[in-house]
């Protein structure tokens, strides 16, 4: 019998043909038949789901095992090797009996029926084991005594586990590519709707989620079991006890089985991903993914085995522990600086008792500090600090950043919780007032800028005396030129240039519009200083000194008009 | 379960019961996850992409184009999907995608041929990269920053199937005797005859070898021809204009290529919006963004000048930016005086007007009407009777056949 197109797998598509691209492959198989094989032959298992029942078996061994470690933990005495080779089996039969589910489209009643056969032949192959592994008990014509608690407790996990297991393995089919799915002709009458259907390629990753999430929440409670079996339930709060250092190796073992899992399942999302947007897929991602997992995984054990996992001291002590060395480093700068003023001082010092006819006095030692003394620890106190630092250092990561990956991906969640409501709000307040003080102290600092550079009162007064005996030892002629120039400064420094096409008369006409009501006092300076300017005869002190009053009336007329014009100027928009 | 909730239960358990071996899981862990996004965002970053191929082809040229992507750092990139998007009119369905694993240094190349069919500007990309982690921690995408483009160049045909006499239709028009006399164009000298005009004698000349020269100009009149392109939707049959108005770029590309082949000088004016041209003007005028004319390339000659006027017919979009009649106005003062003025239209409607102005203003005329939708008999004949040449192409069986 030819096998059906829906039958073509991952890893059989692989090993097709060496030149041609697998997908392509796939979906030259798979063409055509839009809709999933029918009819009886015996269900086929593919390679691909080989690895992973066989990964997934296990995992479930590994469960079972620590299941003992817990009953011999309790001073039971555990017989239970039939369950650990039972669970074994049980991915197999769910895979199997999915498959027969499916093909034979069992709905309603008829599957209910078909689970419960299932159900009965599962405890009665458990039961058959457990005869085979023990030996048959003496019923003494009591048949009642098959019925034990052995039986039932037994019974309970064989079926708790088969029914998860069938859970994950009807998920791990439908991570894969159905041949339901392949590409349409582009003439096909349903290719539209194929181009625009997404809801399957959700499902598949919805199906890889689930695996994902459930194996990581079987490590947790792998661990939680675990640490039941080896640590005693008395000692959980004890944390001064010392931390047990042995590998277990069934937990190891469900970690590497499951990561496995995880990356096969992984390829296989990609795989299927790409074959619904009809990519060309390269056969090296599938060869080499194996190689790139074992070498993330080997870095990844190469590291954790370099970190601390031991912390001899609490996280309170290694903090303290380390707020003091930071201030032992402080106080050990501090000494050494005074140190070095002392010994700086030591030849004055010296002189000065020479000069008293007293001995001289010993030179400056350098006094030694208050060592942080670290926690107490056993062995080496201080490596063990700071092997406690660095775990501490590790852990708070550890937390800080799934803490905001985890707030960053469920942001929208978190923000509709009314205590987070309320933090939000309290952080926006805190970060306004963080704002407004920034500003306030923004200001404050401008301020007091202008007010350094602002000359005090008697700096101003030193500054006029120097100007009065400047203007004092200047010639009648250069004090005209002076009152007029500095006239000039004074305009321009409020913003009424002189251009440079402007004769002083017009400069001072100009100047006059801006200040109207000191029209007489410019032109009598203009005026002066033209005379003092391109005339040859004597300037008359007299005359000179008198120009005071004037420029003094301009000078204060000229700060009238720049207060006046910055109260008419518009003001700012009000926040 | 969340994996970053899943390290903080870890590491409370770890933390609690304070067994070594958890503390290892739980680094391993933390390793593989920040490992993970470390090892994505870096590889990534020295992902480099060229891409390969002609930035002009042919009508109906297979054109094969390679997307070439290089892992330029030192770690392997698990997975790298390619996709990249290309014009609906040259490649079915317009995606193309490669899924590839690339070690350091590996290239990998995404090979694809385009399938030239359709006239145009295109803009081929942007190549979209994506790609992430082994289990699934993270994953990243970006697209490709520049855009190649691409100029298909109009269909060019020859000019007997289209009913238009190929040998000497326009143009330069050789005479055994010179009708006119090209000033600009100096043959030769000889001897002066009585009757020469003094302003023909060659003064340098005569004085060199002691006697009266006059100067010969060539007997040829070079007509340079411009060709006009009429693609306003007005002069077309409403329910054929798309492929009345391709024709029309078909035929005045290949008129343009029969006059390059003949060397002869030549112009092209369009009133088509070029697509490239008016990124240019968004690019200097920040606002507008619309170019107000369409493309007008000045008289020249050779087979340079023939890839610039194609470039611009390959670029051209079918739809006016300004009418004709303004085009024509606005162009016919710049043509020089006696050149062939060849125009391509529609149905001719409105060019009467036109024809008698040029033919005035000492201009030869031809007109070719592609239309074939509409009776073009009424236009055509008026047009002839206005002094211009008129050809109309073929039936539409004749054209069918040709596959035009």
């Amino acid at each position: 019998m030819s096998e059906p197109p829906g039958d073509l797998g991952l890893d059989d598509a692989l090993d097709l043909e060496p030149g041609l691209p697998p997908v392509k492959a796939a979906q030259e198989a798979g063409r055509g038949s839009a809709t999933p094989p029918r009819g009886g032959g015996r269900p086929r298992l593919r390679i691909g789901m080989w690895w992973r029942v066989a990964l997934v078996a296990g995992m479930l061994y590994a469960f079972i095992l620590v299941l003992g470690d817990i009953a011999r933990a309790g001073g039971l005495t555990w017989r239970g090797g039939y369950l650990g080779l039972a669970v074994c089996l049980a991915p197999l039969e769910a895979y199997i009996s999915n498959r027969m589910i499916k093909r034979r489209q069992l709905r309603g009643d008829d599957r209910r029926r078909f689970r419960l056969a299932e159900v009965v032949m599962l405890v009665v192959v458990l039961q058959l084991l457990r005869f085979l592994w023990q030996g048959l008990p003496h019923l003494g014509g009591k048949i009642e005594r098959l019925f034990d608690v052995e039986f039932f407790l037994g019974s309970l996990i064989m079926l708790g586990c088969w029914s998860l297991v069938a859970l994950v393995v009807q998920w791990l089919e439908e991570i894969e590519f159905q041949p339901s799915e392949a590409p349409l002709s582009a003439t096909a009458p349903g290719y539209d709707l194929w181009v625009g259907s997404h809801t399957r390629r959700l499902q598949h990753t919805a199906a890889f989620k689930h695996v994902r999430s459930l194996y990581l929440a079987g490590a947790v409670l792998m661990l939680l079991m675990a640490a039941m079996a080896q640590v005693n339930p008395g000692h959980y709060v004890d944390f001064g006890r010392t931390g047990l250092r042995y590998l277990i190796l069934h937990v190891l073992l469900y970690f590497v089985l499951g990561l496995a899992l995880i990356a096969e399942a992984r390829l296989s999302l990609l795989h299927t991903t790409w074959q619904h947007q009809e990519v060309d897929i390269s056969p090296q991602v599938a060869r080499r993914w194996p190689w790139l997992v074992l070498a993330l995984l080997g870095i990844s054990v190469a590291i954790s085995l370099v970190l601390p996992v031991q912390y001899s001291v609490g996280l309170i002590e290694t903090l303290s522990y380390a707020l003091n060395l930071l201030f032992t480093v402080l106080v050990t700068l501090l000494y050494l600086l005074l140190f070095l003023v002392g010994l700086l001082l030591y030849p004055l010092r010296w002189l000065l008792a020479r000069g008293q006819g007293g001995e001289a006095p010993p030179p400056p030692e350098f006094q030694q500090p208050p060592e942080a003394a670290p926690p107490a620890a056993t062995g080496h106190p201080l490596l063990d600090t700071i092997k406690s630092l660095v775990f501490w250092l590790v852990a708070l990561a550890v937390v800080a950043y799934a803490l905001y990956n985890f707030a960053r991906e469920h942001r929208s969640s978190l923000e509709n919780l009314p205590i987070l409501r309320s933090l939000y709000r309290l952080g926006r307040w805190l970060a306004g007032a963080w704002q407004a003080l920034r500003r306030r102290a923004s200001q404050a600092r401008l301020a007091l800028a202008a007010r350094l550079a602002r000359p005090p009162a008697a700096a101003r007064a030193g500054a006029q005396a120097r100007r009065a005996k400047r203007l004092g030892r200047l010639t009648p002629r250069q004090l005209v030129l002076q009152y007029y120039l500095a006239t000039m400064r004074r305009a321009s420094s409020v913003g009424l240039h002189r251009r440079p096409s402007q004769t002083p008369d017009e400069y001072s006409d100009s100047l006059a519009g801006a200040v109207p009501e000191v029209h007489p006092d410019l032109t009598a300076l203009t005026g002066a200083f033209v005379e003092a300017r391109y005339s040859e005869h004597q300037v008359d002190a007299a005359y000179a000194h008198g120009l005071k009053p004037y420029f003094v009336r301009v000078k204060r007329a000229l700060g009238e008009w720049v207060r006046k014009r910055a109260q008419a100027a518009p003001r700012g928009p009000v926040a | 379960m969340d994996m970053g909730l899943f390290l903080v239960i870890l590491f409370i358990v770890a933390a609690v019961l304070r067994v070594d071996f958890f503390f290892y899981i739980l680094y391993v862990f933390l390793a593989v996850y920040l490992l993970s996004r470390l090892w994505v965002s870096r590889a990534l970053r020295q992902v480099k992409v060229k891409r390969r191929l002609d930035s002009h082809a042919f009508w109906g040229e297979q054109l094969p184009v390679r997307v070439e992507v290089s892992n330029d750092g030192l770690l392997p990139v698990p997975w790298l999907q390619l996709q990249e998007t290309l014009p609906q009119p040259l490649a079915f369905p317009p995606v193309r995608s490669l899924a590839v694993s690339l070690w350091p240094h590996e290239k990998a190349s995404l090979s694809y041929t385009l399938d030239c069919r359709k006239r145009g500007y295109y803009h081929i990309g942007p190549l979209r990269l994506a790609s992430g982690d082994l289990l699934d921690t993270v994953s990243r995408s970006f697209s490709e920053q520049g855009m190649a483009s691409l100029i298909v160049y109009p269909r060019l045909l020859p000019l007997e199937d289209l009913g238009i006499p190929s040998r000497s239709p326009f143009g330069s028009i050789k005479r055994n005797t010179a009708i006119h006399r090209d000033p600009a164009r100096v043959a030769g000298v000889r001897d002066y005859r009585p009757g020469d005009s003094l302003r023909h004698i060659n003064w340098k000349t005569s004085a060199a070898r002691g006697s009266l020269q006059t100067k010969v100009f060539d007997p040829v009149i070079s007509l340079d021809t411009a060709v006009f392109l009429d693609l306003e939707r007005g002069h077309y049959e409403p329910s054929h204009a798309i492929t009345t108005t391709e024709l029309a770029i078909s035929v005045a590309a290949s008129i343009l290529a029969q006059l390059a082949r003949q060397r002869q000088p030549f112009s092209l004016i369009a009133n088509g919006r070029d697509p490239l041209a008016e990124a240019d003007a968004s690019d200097g005028a920040g606002e507008s963004g619309r170019a107000s004319t369409g493309p007008s390339l000045p008289m020249r000659s050779g087979q340079a000048h023939l890839v610039t006027v194609l470039e611009a017919l390959g670029r051209i979009d079918n739809r006016e930016v300004e009418p004709f009649a303004a085009m024509i106005q606005r162009e016919m003062v710049r043509l020089p005086w006696g050149c062939t003025v060849v125009i391509v239209s529609g149905n001719g409607e409105g060019l009467l007007g036109h024809a008698l102005r040029l033919e005035r203003s000492g201009f030869n005329v031809v007109v070719v009407l592609v239309d074939y939708h509409s009776d073009l008999r009424r236009h055509s004949h008026e047009l002839e009777m206005a002094g211009a040449t008129v050809y109309r192409l073929g039936q539409r069986q004749e054209l069918t056949r040709m596959k035009v």
